[in-house]
């Protein structure tokens, strides 16, 4: 069995941000590399905000080596500008002026458990979900923090997702999304052929997710001096639907590259 | 929310929304006031026997009322003719015998889908102001259903500052 660790941030054509950019960012707002850049390509993934003074987490690979940092909600744009990336984990700090939506809410101490119903989508997905408004659930919890600050969830999440919030029942943040734990390769015998056996091989996408766990998130954020709420309690209805919630609190997040 | 093209700073915000954010049952801020928005607003006047602690309140309420404040937020500051005349009449106005109240407080009855379903608040002196308020008001969806055991409508207390 092959297994290879696929992040999910997504390769875009860049001319549209860069223009959205070139129009709605203020002047010195951003990072840039000194003299004259150009910008050749961009990746995209999620991000989602912590406080209310806009600062988001997202993952690491879809904030780093970037010329300039877009985050786009509800048809606005605005620059933002990279706080901190983690040299441990896959995460990512980014500021933008304002907080648009909500703020997410970690969970104080409750932690996510074998079988924990999930939910965890890319921004861009999620309009589809809330126009439904009944998504209680789309990644179910492998394994629980085991694994070197990650948690490993089943999910179906694509490319565009990295850096979305993992959302338990409550409504909290239990996770940053990573990336996916690549291809694994099955064998599978092909009796089609009477009298013969062959085998094929077939290469099949693991729904295996890692997500950056809460409390290593929340320790990320606190050594960067970042305030945020941590609360138990549930801040949602049980019925109600984790996409709406995931929409509050998310937007995308845009990296341009030369 | 900045409107570059005249160089002005209109801000509208809701003055500590999750704490000052009134619901029936729910004591946010000092009887007399409570007193004061029944009134002004044509309902029945509350008084303090009616509120409770807002600590007590939900962490959801909260939250959803920190989201309607927002989306009021983006609604009113929107680039549209309706948004644009309201802030408009807020800059040309404000201070002035006919114009708006520095506070106002606004009630809000959300359906359970999310969209506003009507919204109150003290009539406006100039008529049209107070029609687009109104519209603007109730022209979109919150994007998340109000906690089903909320109650309505929500109060929430918005400040007008103007800054040139």
């Amino acid at each position: 069995m092959c297994v290879v660790y696929v992040a999910l941030a997504a390769p875009l054509r860049a001319q549209s941000i860069v223009s959205a950019l070139a129009l709605r960012q203020p002047a010195g707002s951003v990072a840039r590399t000194a003299g004259s850049t150009i910008v050749t390509r961009m990746k995209s993934g999620t991000a989602f905000f912590v406080d209310d003074l806009g600062h988001m987490l997202t993952a690491r690979h879809v904030a780093d080596n970037c010329l300039r940092v877009a985050v786009a909600k509800e048809g606005h744009v605005v620059a933002a500008s990279v706080v901190a990336l983690s040299s441990e984990l896959d995460i990512a700090l980014l500021k933008v002026p304002k907080t648009l939506g909500l703020s997410a809410i970690f969970p104080h101490s409750v932690t996510a458990a074998g079988n924990d119903m999930m939910f965890a989508a890319a921004y861009d997905t999620l309009p589809s979900m809330t126009d439904h408004g009944d998504t209680l659930g789309n990644a179910t919890v492998v394994s629980s923090g085991s694994e070197a600050g990650y948690l490993a969830i089943e999910s179906d999440v694509t490319f565009g997702s990295s850096g979305a919030p993992v959302l338990d029942g409550r409504g909290l943040v239990q996770g940053v999304i990573s990336g996916r734990i690549g291809e694994v390769t099955l064998s599978i015998a092909n009796s089609a052929t009477i009298g013969e056996t062959s085998m094929s091989r077939l290469k099949v996408a693991s729904d295996r997710v890692l997500a950056v766990t809460a409390a290593r998130a929340k320790a990320f954020l606190a050594a960067n001096g970042i305030a945020i709420v941590e609360d138990d309690r549930p801040q949602i209805d049980p019925s109600s639907s984790r996409a709406n919630r995931a929409a509050s609190i998310s937007a995308r997040v845009t990296c341009l590259q030369n | 929310m900045y409107i570059t093209s005249t160089s002005v700073c209109f801000r509208w915000h809701v003055i500590a929304a999750s704490l000052f954010a009134l619901w029936p049952g729910l004591m946010l801020c000092e009887p007399g006031r409570g007193q004061e928005i029944g009134s002004g607003a044509g309902l029945a006047p509350t008084s303090a026997l009616n509120y409770r602690d807002p600590t007590q309140a939900p962490p959801s309420w909260a939250q959803f009322a920190k989201l309607v404040k927002y989306r009021f937020e983006t609604w009113i500051s929107a680039d549209e003719s309706v948004a644009n005349r309201f802030r408009a009449y807020v800059m040309e106005h404000s201070g002035k015998d006919d114009g708006p109240p520095s506070t106002l407080v606004v009630r809000a009855w959300l359906n359970p889908d999310g969209s506003v379903e009507r919204v109150s608040f003290p009539p406006l002196k100039d008529p049209q102001a107070d029609e687009d308020l109104h519209t603007i008001l109730r022209r979109g969806n919150v994007g998340e259903a109000p906690p089903p055991e909320m109650l309505q409508p929500l109060n929430l207390r918005f400040s007008l500052n103007l800054k040139k």
